[in-house]
């Protein structure tokens, strides 16, 4: 990363901080980035209504005959309501290689659809035939979604700065086809605005699996938090292959209210199951004399006895820009921020990411560490 | 290669360097103040004892004597604007350039220390070989800057009031009855009645308390054990004004039963009181604080305990209230690095601790208010009774 004024750059850094951090605090409010969450995944234009089963998917874009949704989760699930007879134009940006496109009408006879146009690996468009007054149920997944069964992932959060030299770990992914997708504990972007954030978006491009994440502190810190209007929510909860994973928005160092009852739903569901949870800020820092975590630390140490009480297999954070693996009440837990931003100096790890190796009936199996770069 | 071990002790080194004469100045000052009154007060024979709030030297401030209603609203504004930025402002508008500069110095000092700390911070992104040196350089730089700002608001309001003074004899022990109200948070605490008591056997303070919710399954108990090395205690008034130096071990317990956790917390922590009439003449009357520390807290879960680390730090701005009569005390804004209990920390991404405003008024000769509001995650009001022995 070239640093313009080096001798002026700490100084920015600090004061960029700060203000950032006082700024974001009075205008970014948890509840209210959870109410808007609840606006996500649907969509109305004169010729159809669009409703995203759980908001797992953005609806990017919406006219009388094209619908663009930015998906957030492996499998989407959703109903479109015609008020006209058209060919709906519709592309599914950030899916799972090779998915399906599953359509039923109100009866749940299969609609025929024609193949799919593949813009990229994880973009396609297809042609969905809508007949007035005609309810459809549309699923898109990849083939195996519903059959329980072992696979990986990768984490990757905290990118912030590094977003222009993301691509070197983009490819080092692309070289393990076994990576289904990438599960992100926020701060893709530095300061969270609509340029970085498509910026971001552009760059995924050269990744061959999606990315699916939350918000990190970073994201807030442009005040209308463009995030909802570019990629969706920022709480969420989907199971893939009978693996639960929820993420859930602690941008602002705490966790509005209600999401917490969001939570405890989606904690009950995933109770019997294999259940990876994520958030960006740790509930505590494992050093607790540096104190990065949540604003309040009892209010960390509920979050933590809700994880261990509902079973959590598996917690991944991101925020802290080192490797921590640890436990919390016996949860296993890792922090991953090596996506590039300012590393934690002394620390002997550098840019990273995860790979995590789940089975739904045996649990995770491996959490590794795949270094990037040269350690700090 | 960079050497950011070199870069991050030689700010430590500079922080260090500019703090050096705080605790230098205060010691030799608390030692004057220690000093055994003589006079009538004393039952001895001899020159009068020194009053609290003249500072024993050559006058130290340019401030006139009387200044207008005019000048002292536009001292206190300057104090403000743009006294927030360049503290001293309002001393200086009053005329009173020897304050304003000593202000101004402090003030860049705590900037100074703030910054090296900061940049260190940033620069190692908070490593955890370091964090501890550099945050508390950055805390206590802050701390200075803030401090030295409200001194300045009280220094151009001084003219408009008779300055209080200060308790020189603390009462023997303490009982304390009251109640404290939780808004806003993650917790649902009701009502929660608080109980305490203190004693203080010579150079010692003794506290225990519980806050005790009645409609939830919330309790906390904590007792600390304070040795005070300088300053006053219950002993008597042999010293001049209100500065001291406190060690101070704690311990606690809190009980989270609704929500499956308890929180036990041991912490080891110093802290020193300077009475600012020592800084400058105007400034009589007030105070300022810093404490520092170290402790351990454990989260007991039906799951399994976690151990973890915390850094304590708490910075305070007060003023004496009474002037010998029965209504007697003090008042102080607070901040306390500390991000649990009932308050939390503040809103900003679990950086900082919480701040409050604390009142302890004595208003009859056994009968006195403790009054505390403070904000973080949550915003805390805390009303108690102290009843009140011996010696005050």
């Amino acid at each position: 990363m070239r640093v313009l004024g080096r001798g002026l750059a700490p100084l920015r850094i600090v004061a960029g901080l700060t203000m950032a951090a006082t700024l974001t605090a009075c205008l970014s409010d948890s509840g209210e980035r959870a109410e808007r969450d609840r606006t996500i995944g649907r969509g109305r234009s004169d010729g159809f209504e669009v409703s995203v089963d759980g908001g797992l998917a953005h609806v990017r874009a919406i006219d009388t005959s094209s619908l663009q949704l930015w998906s957030q989760a492996p499998v989407v699930a959703f109903e479109l309501s015609s008020t006209s007879t058209t060919a709906l134009g519709l592309t599914l940006q950030n899916i799972m290689p090779g998915s399906v496109l599953d359509v039923r009408d109100a009866a749940g006879a299969p609609v025929t659809v024609a193949p799919a146009t593949w813009l990229r690996p994880t973009a396609a468009r297809w042609q969905v035939p809508l007949a007035t007054g005609e309810r459809l149920r549309v699923t898109v997944a990849p083939p195996d979604a519903a059959a329980p069964g072992p696979y990986r992932f990768a984490v990757l959060s905290d990118v912030q700065e590094a977003l222009s030299r993301v691509g070197d770990i983009y490819r080092r992914m692309n070289g393990d086809p076994s990576l289904r997708f990438v599960f992100n504990a926020g701060d893709l972007t530095d300061d969270g605005s609509a340029e970085e954030l498509l910026e971001f978006q552009t760059r995924l491009e050269e990744l061959t699996i999606p990315f699916y994440g939350t918000v990190g502190n970073h994201e807030l810190i442009t005040p209308s938090v463009p995030w909802f209007g570019i990629f969706g929510r920022a709480n969420l909860h989907w199971t893939f292959k009978g693996v639960h994973f929820t993420l859930v928005d602690s941008g602002s160092a705490e966790i509005a209210n209600q999401v917490y009852r969001w939570l405890d739903g989606w904690m009950a569901e995933g109770r019997d199951a294999v259940h990876i949870f994520g958030t960006h800020i740790p509930p505590i820092d494992p050093v607790g004399v540096r104190g990065g975590g949540f604003n309040d630390r009892n209010e960390g140490a509920a979050l933590i006895a809700k994880l261990a009480r509902a079973k959590v297999d598996l917690a991944i954070y991101g925020h802290i820009h080192s490797y921590y693996a640890y436990t919390n009440a016996g949860v296993p837990t890792y922090i991953s921020g090596g996506g590039g931003a300012i590393p934690e100096r002394f620390d002997g790890i550098g840019r990273h990411y995860l790979t995590v190796n789940v089975h739904p009936m045996a649990g995770v199996r491996e959490v590794a560490l795949v270094r990037v770069g040269p350690p700090n | 290669m960079p050497a950011p071990r070199s870069t991050t002790f030689l700010a430590l080194a500079l922080g260090v360097l500019c703090t050096l004469p705080t605790p230098a100045r205060a010691l030799t000052n608390a030692a004057k103040a220690a000093a055994p009154a003589v006079g009538p007060s004393a039952g001895l024979p001899g020159p009068a004892a020194a009053d609290p709030l003249v500072v024993d030297q050559a006058p130290d401030s340019d401030a006139p004597a009387s200044p207008s209603p005019l000048r002292i609203g536009l001292a206190t504004a300057a104090s403000i604007v743009p006294g927030v930025l360049v503290h001293g402002s309002g001393a200086f508008v009053l005329g009173d350039k020897r304050t304003a500069l000593r202000l101004l110095a402090w003030e860049g000092t705590g900037l100074g220390m703030f910054l090296a700390g900061g940049i260190g911070l940033a620069l190692t992104g908070a490593s955890r070989r370091t964090v501890i040196p550099l945050s508390l350089l950055t805390m206590s730089g802050l701390g200075l800057f803030s401090l030295t700002w409200l001194a300045d608001i009280y220094g151009a309001l001084s003219p408009v009031f008779q300055p209080g003074r200060p308790m020189l004899a603390l009462p023997d022990w303490e009982l304390e009855f009251g109640y404290l109200g939780v808004a806003g948070g993650p917790f649902d605490a009701g009502t929660i009645a608080a109980f305490g008591v203190t004693a203080r056997p010579g150079a010692w303070r003794l506290h225990a308390a519980v806050d005790l919710a009645l409609d939830a399954d919330n309790q906390r108990f904590w007792a600390a054990a304070t040795r005070r090395f300088v300053g006053p205690n219950a002993s008597g008034s042999r010293f001049h004004d209100d500065s001291y130096l406190e060690l101070e071990l704690r311990g606690g317990l809190h009980n989270f039963g609704a929500d499956g956790f308890t929180q036990t917390t041991g912490d080891v922590l110093a802290r020193g009181r300077r009475a600012l009439v020592h800084t400058a003449s105007p400034l009589a009357g007030a105070f300022a604080e810093m404490g520092f520390g170290i402790g351990l807290e454990t989260y007991h879960f039906e799951q399994g305990t976690d151990l973890n680390s915390r850094l304590l730090g708490e910075v305070a701005f007060g003023a004496n209230i009474g002037r010998g009569g029965p209504v007697r005390g003090e008042v102080m804004t607070f901040y306390d690095h500390r991000k649990d209990g009932y308050t939390g920390g503040l809103p900003l991404f679990g950086i900082a601790g919480h701040a409050g405003l604390r009142t302890r008024l004595y208003f009859a000769e056994r009968w006195g208010l403790l009054a505390e509001v403070a904000t973080g995650r949550s915003t805390t009001a805390r009303l108690s009774l102290l009843y009140v022995g011996g010696s005050s």
